[in-house]
């Protein structure tokens, strides 16, 4: 018997596996700061950077890490984005996703900057071009979760 | 500087539906690639394949997929990334006289998945998946931060495709077929997601490390193929690799992800267009480009 050349049959099939992700303790201690509106790094003993999130090791040095720092609640923008595209989960378009370093820290830390005017996408505002300088705000309802806070624009710069 | 020998080569190219099971697709191109080579399954003595569980959707693939990966009773290791990691694994084997043939393959169906789905499981789970932003932004900040400005993420056209391709590697011999030579292998890591270093970074490390061992000059190159990183123009590429930029030949950007078959098509389009002198196979994957690899190939 021959076989038919017809379409293949297409047989439904899904994945649905939860996780718990074990965070850490300096990412839980990240996170549990976050409820207390202080945001926190570390400083590695051996060069001096303080990265935020924090780690217990220093990805430079490559050394363990033991002391956690609170960082400023200002920083300047180091890389920033405009995401028009709608993504499944995402939020309305268009958002602004940036990097931002914050007071104290060496490195940047991601999240979303809102109170930007996106009227016009041609022309973008300086309160979002890299280096301006914007202020971590915290939500009314904490969680610990990187959602606790987002960037505004720091718009008196005297 | 290694010498292996690339003596078969096959390829489904990429379309939207490739109308085979996943076992089809994966046997038509590693039988192919051992006809090219003049050689049969009892000749090669193990398979490197590069396959992604999330795409294909099959949990630890090299255990349901043996038998149309020719590593049945065989010697069989998988990479979870881009294929030219695993020619580098297989090349290795062979460099080292540890194998005399062995089979390198990849695929990739998106046709039975959802991409969109998947993408945003390639983000840090904790701190940036956390946030549900497009994935896409990852490569857009990197790249404001090459770039001094913001940058925009734009819905494009993306297109979904299936594609298998297949190389059979052999140590060097005057009875064996010779499609083409191994000669440089190079592989570089960035930062992952985070900002501060320059996106091609790694590409630059990677092609720089394969012309190491290759014992060649970048000014060498007649062509620097470039699979996937369509996110980059030509100038910067260019620029990052250091060579003329009529020397880089690029995938068509109707395919914006080819999974992790992309480096190998590079090398397989790399034989297939005959190439004169070396021609340097470039790839990055990850989601802001940062696992780069580079292969060095001398085509017959």
């Amino acid at each position: 018997m021959t076989v038919p050349t017809t379409v293949p049959t297409r047989i439904p099939g899904e994945w649905h596996i939860p996780y718990q992700y074990t965070i850490g303790t300096f990412a839980t201690a990240f996170f549990d700061a976050l409820r207390e509106q202080r945001i926190l790094g570390c400083r590695c003993a051996q060069c001096g950077r303080v990265s935020v999130p924090p780690k217990s090791f220093c990805e430079y040095c490559f050394v363990p890490i033991d002391e956690l720092v609170e960082v400023g609640d200002t920083g300047r923008i180091e890389a920033v984005t405009v995401v028009t595209a709608p993504f499944a989960g995402s939020p309305p378009v268009p958002y602004v996703v940036a990097y931002v370093r914050l007071a104290g820290a060496t490195s940047s830390i991601c999240n979303y900057v809102h109170g930007v005017d996106l009227g016009d996408l041609d022309r973008l505002p300086a309160d979002i071009a890299i280096e301006a300088p914007v202020r971590a705000v915290f939500g009314d309802k904490r969680e610990g979760r990187v959602t606790d806070f987002w960037f505004e624009p720091v718009r008196d710069r005297s | 500087m290694i010498s292996v020998n690339i003596a078969g080569s096959y390829c489904l190219p990429p379309r939207p539906d490739i109308p085979m099971a996943l076992d089809e697709m994966i046997y038509t191109v590693t039988s192919g690639a051992l006809r090219d080579a003049g050689l049969g399954i009892g000749d090669v003595s193990g398979s490197f394949m590069a396959a992604s569980d999330l795409y294909d959707g099959r949990a630890i693939a090299t255990m349901t997929l043996t038998g149309s990966t020719g590593s049945f009773h065989k010697n069989e290791m998988r990479v979870c990334n881009d294929s030219l990691a695993a020619l580098t694994l297989a090349a290795a084997e062979v460099a080292a006289d540890a194998a005399q043939a062995v089979i390198v393959c990849t695929w990739s169906k998106l046709s039975d998945a959802n991409r969109d789905a998947m993408a945003a499981l390639g983000l840090e789970p904790v701190f940036t998946r956390g946030l549900n932003a497009h994935p896409d932004a990852v490569v857009a900040l990197r790249r404001s931060s090459d770039l001094g400005r913001p940058t925009l993420v734009e819905r494009t056209a993306v297109e979904s495709a299936d594609v298998a391709v297949a190389l059979i590697l052999t140590a060097p011999s005057p009875e064996r077929r010779t499609r083409g030579t191994v000669i440089g292998l190079g592989a570089a890591n960035g930062p992952y997601l985070r900002p501060g270093e320059p996106l091609l970074g790694p590409v630059t490390a990677a092609a720089t490390a394969a012309c190491k061992l290759a014992g060649r000059d970048v000014t060498d190159l007649r062509r620097a193929r470039v699979a996937g990183l369509h996110a980059v123009d030509d100038d910067e590429l260019a620029r990052a690799v250091g060579v003329p930029r009529d020397v880089l030949a690029r995938q068509s950007e109707r395919w914006a992800d080819l999974g992790y078959a992309a480096g190998l098509l590079a090398v397989h389009e790399s034989l297939a267009a005959g190439e004169p002198g070396p021609a340097l196979v470039l790839s990055a994957g990850g989601i802001g480009y940062e696992n780069a690899h580079a292969a060095l190939v001398e085509v017959a």
